[in-house]
């Protein structure tokens, strides 16, 4: 590398340092402490720093180039546009700029965007580690200490230099093995993961419940017969004795004198069917029945032994409301209207859907949405349904046509009013057996996109772009913003140098011979110069945004496309013939 | 004499491109803003009466951008620049009153059919915080299968059982305030109150609307002199070009030519901020006060204080060392 070259690449590094510095300055400043973590402090600035300073590129470079053919830059004698000279002394610059537009574009393209992803995700983070704990602490303060254990990790996972957090924990999980309290979360039926906690196989399940038979403990003896079933449910030893346990059970009370045992009974009785049932509504009624049995005979080992099972079969058909609440903290996201995107079997059905949601939850145990509504309607506007509901739970599964949707859970138990909130039907109807459920025809993460449509798409990253541009008209929305905002993506590392080729020709035009002098003018400009810059280099944005949209709305995104790149063709060979115009007068 | 002719036709030119640029810009961002998926026609018909009616304001940032430039030409010619800058105030000075009295004299246009509005594109949902819209069909400004989603109704909605929701098989779109009208029950949504549509795209960012701001804050109170006091509006005008031509001082203020086109530019922006303070009624009468003649008249205020600054930059402009002087030291002789 010559002098010049030299010269080039140390001033560029240190005005790009200077913004750099700059942007690390005004994020220091700009830092929202009250939102952040301590402990995520200078990850949030770092990486703020560099989505500015990214953001900022065009103004510093164009900054940059300006200085440097304006004070340092020496081209020597003058040199004709028909001489080698000019090539050889384009050739240079030319290499650079072309190398430093590549690593823009990269830095457009995949830095920015991951950038500035990072700096949203310690604000999340912050969010979702301070909703932890305050959700911690209610599971603490009502004795549910293995979930507050759990909340507790999950925080210092976050910040784990928290001592008393830390502490909290070890607190959390001394008092929960104390408890020795069970919790298996995974998808195997509720019965299914009971017998798996009694026992390690099926014959000594089939065992207990020959002993419990033999003792005429009836429903000890069906516990242990419907567990063994659920392992293996041609084990015909485990059927014939949960048939006599039945039987047992039935004719128990006939024998017994005491009203108050037969009474206990009956209440069991009835409660196990409710839950044998499957049914949503018998369902919420088992579990109600066996905390109401529990409540009153705290020591029946029965009951002791169904009430797990009837609260992990009520949340598998409904959620409690009780979750929302210890929610509440956790990241939200406002206002979501959106239409329910096309079903699949009737891609041009006349019949539209859409939802409303006022708030989304992005709770660590699922997302939860408050104040939903959706009204579906056919051609000439008659209305299929249109319902309301307070709350809902969205779980992602696989929907019927093969695709991943999401699924709202609309049926909501209150634990302590004993209330069940059930979507309302202002008109129309649905399948009863699916009329608490809605399926929302986008897997949960793109809903998140949908929410954040609201925040504008200038601070997008350009894969959200991308799949913006593919789900919007599915949900309703206009696409061509979005075509626009990628154009402007595309137009950055052109225009970038292009601002180059301009700078080196007004530098050379507008350079100075008096560089010992003109020294402390060189320290103010270096201050006063971006914010010009920054003023006329908005403004070519703006105008180029205008040029787009004209574009893209008259001509469509492909021809769009192919004007913006002659324009940017001819900006930049006007540049070069600049550039050559600059040097040769020089 | 030569420099003065060189400099008057690049004026002209710049003044000319720029004025096209300005307006074709306009034009488009007006298309774009006001675009209709169904009005049907070509794209380039719609665009020019746009451009014609972006004319008028393009003819004052136009001249005072041309004069920027034509006072950088000015410093790359050689010999004496009173000429050239006493040709180019002349024709600024010209430019800026064709501008202000372009308003009192439209141009030779036919007045449009209807003033440019928002319309709403069918299979698009439009949304605010508080209302929602999703047009099924369009057919002229006759709208079918539309719903609408009010916050105000699902907020009530939650106390009383009614819905946000609500689907309407017909409604009507005004095209002159453009709004969207349902007669049950009654009511209406203005479309600027939503977002979504392409009018979104071309919303200028803050630096833009704040240049676009000062402009509108400075052809207002020129515009409002031009129709009560014709001849202070002259002067104002005349007094306005002196301080722009003027601004040769800051052209050629250092040696340093790169540094002089940073501060030219930016003293191009405090301009645009100041003058909006400068004819501001307030301030005048607050300035009118302090004036030794007590009848002095208002309107010839601006003007007076406009002349003072203009005239101070030419006894500047006398101080300074000589073009040429400074012309031997830029260029390293």
């Amino acid at each position: 590398m010559d002098r010049q070259g030299r010269t080039a690449v140390i001033v560029l590094a240190t005005v790009y340092l200077v913004a750099f510095g700059a942007m690390l300055a005004y994020s220091m400043f700009m830092f929202p402490g009250r939102i952040v973590l301590p402990v995520l402090q200078t990850g949030w600035i770092l990486w703020n720093g560099v989505a500015l300073f990214i953001e900022v590129l065009p103004t510093a470079h164009l900054s940059a180039v300006l200085l440097l053919y304006s004070l340092f830059a020496g081209l020597g004698s003058g040199v004709r546009p028909a001489d080698r000279a000019l090539v050889r002394a384009l050739k240079g610059p030319l290499v650079l700029f072309t190398v430093i537009t590549m690593l823009f574009a990269v830095a457009v393209g995949i830095i920015q965007p991951y950038a500035a992803a990072r700096r949203d995700s310690y604000v999340y983070q912050s969010e979702f580690a301070l909703a932890l704990l305050d959700q911690a602490q209610q599971f603490e303060r009502a004795g549910e200490y293995e979930r507050a254990a759990v909340d507790y990790a999950l925080y210092l996972n976050i910040d784990p230099e928290n001592r008393e957090v830390r502490a909290q924990l070890d607190a959390a999980r001394a008092l929960a093995d104390a408890r020795e309290t069970e919790s298996q979360p995974d998808r195997d039926s509720v019965f299914q993961r009971a017998a798996r906690r009694e026992a390690p196989s099926v014959t000594q399940l089939v065992n207990r419940a020959a002993v419990a038979m033999e003792e005429q403990d009836f429903f000890t003896a069906h516990y242990y017969a419907r567990l063994a079933l659920a392992l293996d449910s041609g084990r015909e030893e485990a059927r014939r004795i949960l048939a006599n346990a039945n039987e047992g059970m039935r004719t128990f009370g006939q024998t017994l004198q005491e009203a108050a045992q037969q009474q206990r009974y009956e209440r069991k009785r009835r409660a196990y069917r409710l839950l044998s049932d499957e049914q949503g509504q018998s369902l919420i009624q088992a579990y109600y029945a066996f905390a109401d049995l529990r409540a009153d005979y705290p020591d029946d080992r029965d009951i002791e032994l169904y009430y797990p099972l009837a609260l992990e079969a009520i949340q598998r058909v409904s959620f409690f409301l009780q979750e929302i609440e210890r929610a509440e903290a956790f990241p939200t996201r406002h206002n979501l209207t959106f239409r329910n995107g096309p079903v699949a079997e009737q891609p041009n059905s006349a019949v539209h859907e859409f939802v409303h949601i006022d708030r989304m939850i992005l709770a660590s145990g699922g997302r939860y949405a408050l104040g939903i509504e959706a009204v579906q309607y056919g051609a000439d506007g008659e209305i299929i349904y249109h319902l309301r509901a307070d709350y809902g739970k969205l779980e992602q599964r696989d929907s019927h046509h093969g695709g991943s949707s999401s699924f709202l859970n609309m049926r909501a138990v209150d634990r302590q009013q004993r209330t069940v909130s059930e979507p309302h039907y202002l008109s129309g109807a649905r399948d009863e057996s699916v009329a608490h459920v809605l399926e929302i025809r986008s897997p949960v993460s793109r809903l998140e996109l949908l929410a954040a449509a609201d925040d504008g798409l200038r601070s997008a990253a350009v894969p959200d772009l991308l799949q913006k541009a593919r789900i919007y008209p599915d949900f309703g929305f206009a696409v061509e913003p979005v075509h626009v905002e990628l154009g402007m993506r595309v137009l950055l590392p052109f225009s970038l140098l292009i601002f180059s080729l301009f700078g080196i020709a007004l530098g050379i035009r507008w350079r100075s011979y008096y560089l010992g002098r003109a020294a402390l003018l060189g320290v103010l400009a270096l201050f006063t110069l971006p914010f010009v810059l920054h003023h006329l280099i908005v403004l070519y944005f703006y105008v180029f945004r205008v040029l787009l949209a004209f574009l893209v709305l008259s001509l469509g995104s492909v021809g769009a496309a192919v004007v913006l790149l002659a324009i940017q063709a001819l900006l930049l060979a006007w540049a070069l013939f600049s550039v050559a115009a600059s040097m040769s007068a020089t | 004499m030569k420099s003065g002719l060189a400099v008057a036709l690049y004026y002209l030119g710049a003044f000319l491109a720029l004025v096209l640029l300005i307006s074709g810009v306009h034009g488009m961002a007006l298309w774009s803003r006001f675009y209709d998926q169904a009005a049907g026609g070509l794209p380039f018909a719609a665009l020019l009466p746009l451009i014609m009616r972006g004319i008028r304001p393009a003819l004052v940032l136009g001249a005072v951008a041309a004069a920027f430039l034509s006072l950088f030409r000015l410093l790359r010619l050689s010999g004496p620049p009173a000429v050239a800058l006493s040709f180019l105030w002349v024709l600024l000075a010209a430019s800026l009153l064709v501008a202000v009295a372009a308003v009192e004299l439209p141009l030779q246009l036919p007045p449009p059919a209807s003033e440019p509005v928002r319309a709403p594109a069918a299979g698009v949902l439009l949304r605010s915080p508080q209302v929602a819209l999703y047009v099924g069909r369009r057919e002229g400004t006759q709208l079918r299968d539309v719903l609408l989603w009010r916050a105000s109704a699902a907020q009530a909605g939650s106390r009383n059982g009614a819905a946000g929701f609500s689907v309407h098989p017909r409604a009507s779109y005004d095209p002159i305030i453009g709004a969207i009208q349902f007669s049950s029950p009654p009511g209406t949504v203005m479309l600027s109150d939503l977002q979504g549509g392409p009018w979104t795209i071309v919303e200028p960012p803050q630096l833009v609307s704040g240049m676009l701001n000062d402009a509108r804050r400075t052809a207002a109170p020129l515009t409002g002199l031009a129709r009560t006091d014709r001849l202070a509006a002259v002067l104002t005008v005349a007094a306005l070009a002196l301080i722009i031509v003027m601004s040769w001082v800051i052209v050629r203020l250092t040696r340093w030519p790169l540094f002089n086109a940073i501060l030219a530019i930016g003293w191009l922006r405090l301009l645009l901020y100041l003058l909006p303070v400068s004819l501001d009624q307030t301030m005048l009468q607050a300035l009118g006060r302090l004036m030794p003649l007590a009848n002095f008249p208002l309107s010839y205020l601006p003007a007076l204080l406009l002349a003072a600054v203009g005239l101070l930059l030419l006894v500047v402009s006398v101080v300074m060392p000589s073009f040429s002087h400074w012309k031997r030291e830029v260029n390293g002789g």
